[in-house]
């Protein structure tokens, strides 16, 4: 008998997991590459197909896209892979914490403070040792503050209100040829 | 002693090793091919990575921990502790890995280590392509082509079959490249964008569907049914799953253990097939070059 349970015991641990994993992949947009179900090259919606898109709104409540600074990375990794409304919710309260910054204060510290340059692996987080990466650099927009990072003059903060982290993915149709954004989760946290 | 003379006694050397190396038992090779792979693509965090290199190096300098269950359960804790931490970025086959450490400590106190190691390997791996062909079957996009299609122009570890195979231009990847990161910047509103594809890349990305479909469909079954005309199809397939998906797709972690798995799974007096899994184990490290650097 305790030769039959030790041979059974490893197969029934990957049965296990695989079968969480299936269940929480169709209960919370988990995506199917991640958490032990074997789910790997079954679909397009991979982590790297899926991005952020933050967005903090002022007092005035006027909105500004924004990217997630490296120190948030652990928390939008999760938020990116396993979008539930909590992970989400955990993120945009994070981003609320931070302190906003007019994205061409320029202090006497490098912009790409060590603790910003953490090194997020998909759109809406930074990336290692690369530039803002905008796609439009008409737009002044918020940088968070790094940690070692002087505080600025008053007048270059923005006192942010709500910030809202959405959750998308990327998605081919096959017939138009177009690469599509579909959304998975967006989630809000209010001062 | 001519030129001649001493190239033909190198290869009689080279003869009479690679006849030892076949001779060796299966089960602690199946042991040293797991613990290379711990070695060196057991991961980066430190709490696996150090004590994970102390464990491995013991074990190749002390042989009889190789076969000692206490020494797997170590082994399977680091690991097990690494993918708990880490649970949501690992990737699967870094899960079947402490599987695998679990399996051969309890393979170890059976009273027969070595038939107990080779269904634990026929389990895992049928288990593993059970729940991969499970999630092909569930996934919306990956029956009708668009999978493929995606990683086509997506994914850049399939940029040169794109080219090369599917016909799309090094200008369309250029301008899909940018697409998709219009589409993904941080400050982009941007909902679609179109991409260019290639003349036949539709009919590349139906023949890699079903390709991976019928060979993991089979690979589950002949690991998993007890019929023998199915059973006796075990490692060839295998082998030429590890060397048609990993040509084109490299994970050398995952290849490494299921040719590790597969080892095990092996009779001791199949030494043929042991070849072929050495071989495969080359040519799983000759599909690292990266030939398209030499304009292939």
């Amino acid at each position: 008998m305790r030769d039959r349970l030790n041979l059974a015991f490893p197969s029934l641990l990957l049965v296990l997991v695989a079968a969480v994993q299936i269940y929480r992949a169709h209960a919370y947009s988990q995506s199917s590459w991640k958490g032990g179900g074997f789910g790997m090259f079954a679909t397009a919606d991979s982590p790297q197909a899926r991005f952020l898109r933050c967005v903090i709104v002022g007092e005035d409540g006027k909105e500004y896209r924004v990217r997630l600074p490296g120190r948030l990375q652990s928390a939008a990794v999760k938020a990116r892979i396993v979008p539930t409304e909590e992970n989400v919710r955990d993120l945009a309260e994070d981003a609320l914490r931070l302190d906003w910054v007019r994205e061409d204060y320029l202090a006497v510290e490098p912009l790409e403070s060590p603790d910003d340059a953490g090194g997020g692996m998909a759109g809406g987080e930074a990336q290692p040792g690369s530039g803002p990466g905008r796609i439009d650099p008409s737009s002044l927009t918020y940088r968070a503050l790094g940690k070692s990072e002087p505080r600025p003059p008053k007048e270059l903060m923005l006192r942010v209100k709500k910030v809202r982290v959405e959750v998308w993915r990327s998605r081919l149709d096959p017939a138009s040829m177009k690469v599509e954004a579909v959304m998975l989760r967006s989630g809000a946290a209010e001062e | 002693m001519t030129a001649k003379e001493r190239v033909a006694e190198k290869i009689a050397a080279a003869r009479a090793l690679w006849g030892t190396a076949l001779d060796l038992d299966t089960l602690e090779v199946a042991a040293v091919l797991t613990l290379g792979l711990l070695l060196l693509h057991a991961g980066s965090v430190w709490y696996l990575t150090v004590p994970m290199t102390v464990l491995c190096i013991a074990g190749f300098a002390v042989r009889s921990l190789l076969l000692n269950p206490t020494y797997w359960l170590v082994i399977a804790s680091v690991t097990a502790f690494a993918n708990f931490r880490n649970w949501y970025t690992v990737d699967n086959h870094k899960f079947l890995t402490t599987y695998w450490c679990i399996a051969l400590h309890c393979s170890l106190l059976a009273r027969d280590p070595r038939r107990a190691a080779s269904l634990q390997g026929r389990l895992l791996v049928g288990l593993c392509f059970l729940f991969a062909d499970i999630w092909k079957v569930l996934s919306p996009d990956f029956l009708n082509g668009t999978f493929f299609k995606y990683q086509l122009l997506a994914d850049g570890r399939f940029s040169w079959l794109a080219k090369v195979v599917a016909g799309v231009p090094s200008t369309a990847q250029h301008v899909n490249s940018l697409r998709f990161a219009e589409l993904m910047a941080w400050d982009s509103g941007v909902m679609s964008a179109p991409v260019l594809g290639g003349s036949r890349l539709t009919l590349v990305a139906q023949v890699m569907t079903w390709w991976t479909i019928v060979i993991e469909v089979l690979l589950a079954a002949a690991f998993l049914a007890p019929w023998r005309f199915l059973s006796r199809w075990r490692h060839p397939l295998l082998i030429c799953f590890a060397l048609t998906t990993y040509a084109i797709a490299n994970v050398v972690g995952f290849g490494w253990l299921l040719i590790a798995m597969g080892i095990a799974h092996c009779p001791q007096e199949a030494r043929f097939t042991r070849g072929m899994y050495f071989a495969c184990f080359v040519f799983l490290h000759l599909f690292l070059i990266p030939f398209r650097n030499f304009g292939f």
